[in-house]
């Protein structure tokens, strides 16, 4: 399946303030990927998606669920096991997790929009770091950014690195060991571990009483026991916040961090510049053609050359930007006023549940 | 492993502010005009041309590896480009024919962590950058304090018999090596490292991606076996001459399906994906034939040690479940959780069992299902691969493990060689392989080995 080359030339050779002007005209929501049908991931001829977005959304996909049955099956069967109930206990036990996985697929309990949107920008934010080029003048035996902050003399820095190390690690995994950590964030995992609930429940069939309210006691605990610290996102904001660069240190610590390919730091670094939303930080960087992203990095006081080397990272790890349509725009971006992009970005500040809101009301308006 | 080649000095060439060739040094001046091109002109190889604009018009520097047509063959150049007062400065380096390397293959990727009790990772200074998680349960490892150390704070590593550390000699040649022996310095278990290379988008080298087994329970080592002269029929340099090229068919064919460089017409990016596909079958072929010639050998080298035999089926189950997922067969492994110790070569286990459970899914009908279970009959441990395929006549039990044998007709035709190269290597290891089937109702193969203990 081929990918629609996005085509600049159609816009207009837009000045800095028009740029700015469509900006702040923009639909308040940050664009996000196409709703996406979970059922569609698992077919073979998606359009919307290539092949490895969607082989990581489909595995990401499973070892969510997988999380969450681990932890409410274990729960459960204790409980169950305490109430002496050892019919259902294996039961429990002896549930095949694939077959749970198809069943949540097949009732479109997993055609959730927001689950599918954050894992689906998760998975364009790894495959973009993945190809994020080697920086050039690199001293080779100077430590990568994350592991120089790690060794930082400044306690809350190092401890926030190496947090966000730990934390990037678990979230990669290593298929080894089945996933443990229920890494989503709360909008979207609650109705996903119901619905595993749900799906337990019915491979439990028939069963006793004691066993739907022993599902329900057992998945409260499991949301209730999630660290909601150790998601690598939050992760990343509390070390841009303790590093706290100074606009002097912006531009080499972004730099240092695309060439560590450490795409969640360089989204919370600009995020907590710019007194953004980390998610819609991501969102810019991972859409191929979202001008916003340029007018965010005017506002925290990029210059010429940290956009220029920004834009060619961007272009050399995203095959769908078009490194001489950026090469033809940098004088344009360059030129964008500080001040006016600042402004700009007000609707971005609004609240997430705001936008979400401004954009349904509109969309039912026109 | 070997010496570095001896570095050249780079080539340069300057261009003025609109990319026209001002000079060139000589090997640039050659590969210029072999292309066509001359002074006062853009460069006329469009890859070296492109880097060259964007220099100038980004007003940053660029890098690249670029690989060019140079005289009978290709050569990987690794490209920059500087922008400096009024123009553009290039720096060729890294001119290097793309040659055959002669180093041992480091393990691919998959088996490496097919193999691995856990995985890590360190950058190109050898600053740890990941570990997985199970290895700070295991071991008691403070992952917190290790992440971004130096791989040497974590690991204290032993020279191999000829006085090498295979992982620092693998750096310096910027390839991957195997079987480095080391200890923990948090515990002391003794492990065996091995690691591939890791290569940035720019082709440089970026680290490695490694994995770890623990020790515990190894024999005693032995001296490494001197070179064999190989007069098989197979000889290691043929290897490697049809090696090295089908690997990068293969690269190349994935990179242009996979679009990497740019959106293709539809039919074009799926002409490389059969030509990648065809490529593999092809590296199979030459994997097969290797494997026959070493089975064969009557110096054939076994580690053996005490291995779980479920911990290897299940391994082998995650090896062959992009083959099973994309035909629709289902792998039943709900019946290895319990260990089931047993006396064999770890890699060759693991190579029998992808073997048996691989031939179970192909011969599967889609959406069918294959078991795997474990059972101990006194002093022998089986593992029971079994299928719903059509079966095989009881006439052809013993010609399926005969060499060269295919029974039926031939779908992509494999080499036949599979069950010969699995049965001796399991008889090699004191155990065997046998089949139960009838036409129609499927096949149970059971691979047997030696229990532990």
């Amino acid at each position: 399946m081929s990918v629609e080359p996005i085509d600049m030339r159609g816009r207009d050779p837009a000045s800095a303030a028009q740029m700015l002007d469509r900006a702040a005209d923009a639909a308040p929501v940050v664009a996000a990927p196409p709703r996406l049908a979970a059922r569609d991931l698992f077919v073979r001829d998606a359009l919307f998606a290539d092949d490895r977005m969607r082989a990581a959304l489909a595995a990401s996909m499973r070892r969510a669920v997988e999380a969450i049955d681990a932890g409410v099956r274990g729960e459960a069967a204790a409980l169950l096991a305490a109430q002496g109930d050892t019919g259902a206990v294996s039961a429990l036990r002896d549930g095949d997790g694939t077959a749970l996985f198809d069943r949540l697929l097949a009732c479109g309990a997993l055609d959730d929009g927001p689950l599918v949107r954050e894992l689906a920008m998760r998975a364009a934010e790894v495959l973009l770091a993945e190809r994020l080029p080697a920086p050039i003048d690199e001293d080779p035996d100077r430590p990568a950014l994350l592991a120089r902050l790690a060794q930082s003399h400044e306690p809350a820095v190092a401890s926030a690195a190496r947090a966000l190390a730990i934390a990037e690690a678990r979230r990669r995994g290593d298929g080894l060991a089945l996933a443990v950590e229920i890494d989503l964030p709360d909008a979207v995992v609650t109705r996903l571990a119901w619905h595993v609930a749900a799906a337990l429940r019915a491979m439990t069939m028939p069963h006793g009483a004691g066993v739907d309210a022993a599902l329900a006691t057992a998945t409260v605990r499991t949301l209730a026991a999630r660290d909601g610290d150790a998601r690598m996102e939050a992760a990343a904001m509390g070390l841009a916040r303790a590093i706290d660069a100074s606009p002097e240190e912006r531009a080499i610590l972004l730099l240092d961090a695309l060439g560590d390919q450490r795409l969640s730091l360089f989204c919370a670094l600009i995020a907590y510049a710019a007194e953004l939303e980390l998610a819609d930080v991501r969102a810019l960087i991972v859409a191929p053609d979202d001008d916003r992203l340029w007018v965010v990095l005017r506002a925290i006081g990029l210059d010429r050359a940290a956009l220029a080397r920004i834009g060619y990272a961007l272009c050399e790890a995203d095959p769908r930007r078009r490194i001489e349509d950026f090469a033809d725009r940098i004088d344009t971006i360059a030129a964008i006023d500080m001040h006016g992009a600042d402004a700009a970005l007000a609707p971005l500040r609004l609240p997430a549940v705001f936008r979400d809101a401004i954009a349904d009301v509109e969309r039912r308006a026109r | 492993m070997n010496a570095i080649p001896p570095a050249m000095p780079p080539s340069i060439a300057e261009f003025d502010s609109a990319g026209r060739l001002l000079s060139a040094g000589d090997r640039l001046d050659r590969l210029n005009r072999a292309a066509g091109g001359d002074v006062g002109m853009p460069f006329a190889v469009p890859p070296i041309a492109a880097i060259v604009g964007l220099a100038g018009r980004l007003g940053i520097p660029i890098a690249r590896m670029v690989t060019v047509g140079d005289g009978e063959g290709d050569a990987e150049l690794m490209v920059r480009a500087d922008a400096v007062a009024g123009g553009v400065r290039l720096s060729v380096s890294g001119w290097r024919a793309l040659h055959a390397d002669d180093s041992d293959e480091p393990p691919a990727a998959d088996f490496l962590k097919a193999e691995a009790d856990w995985l890590w990772e360190a950058d190109a200074a050898l600053r740890l950058r990941f570990l997985s998680p199970i290895a700070g349960k295991r071991h008691g490892i403070d992952v917190d304090a290790t992440i971004g150390q130096p791989v040497t704070r974590l690991f204290r590593l032993a020279e191999n018999e000829g006085g090498e550390l295979p992982m620092l000699a693998a750096l310096a040649a910027q390839g991957g090596f195997t079987n480095q022996r080391a200890t923990l310095r948090e515990g002391g278990e003794e492990l065996l490292l091995s690691a591939s290379p890791l290569t940035d988008a720019g082709g440089r080298f970026a680290g490695f991606i490694g994995s770890a087994r623990i020790v515990a329970g190894l024999a005693e080592p032995e001296p490494p076996a001197p070179p064999r002269e190989f007069a098989g029929a197979l000889g290691d340099r043929l290897e490697r001459a049809l090696r090295v090229p089908l690997g990068r068919i293969i690269a190349h064919a994935d990179s242009i399906a996979a679009q990497s460089e740019g959106p293709l017409r539809a039919d074009y990016a799926e002409y490389a994906g059969d030509i990648g596909s065809a490529a593999r079958h092809l590296m199979g072929l030459v994997d097969d034939l290797a494997d026959l010639q070493s089975v064969e050998d009557p110096e054939l080298r076994l580690d053996i040690e005490s291995i779980d035999l479920a911990d290897v089926a299940r391994r082998a189950a995650g090896l062959v479940a992009v083959r099973a997922s994309e035909g629709e067969v289902r792998i039943d492994q709900t019946e290895l959780a319990e260990p089931h110790p047993a006396q064999g070569d770890f890699r060759r286990a693991l190579q029998v069992l992808v073997n048996l459970i691989g031939n179970a899914v192909r011969y599967s009908p889609s959406g069918g299902m294959v078991w795997i279970r474990l059972e101990r009959e006194g002093d022998t441990v089986c593992v029971i691969v079994a299928d719903q395929g059509r079966g095989i006549a009881p006439e052809n039990h013993e010609r399926i493990f005969e060499k060269f044998e295919r029974i039926g007709a031939t779908e992509a035709g494999g080499s036949g060689l599979g069950l010969y190269i699995s049965r001796r290597l399991a008889r090699a290891m004191g155990g065997d392989i046998s089949v139960d089937s009838a036409p129609g109702q499927g096949a149970r193969f059971v691979f047997t080995l030696p229990a532990a203990g």
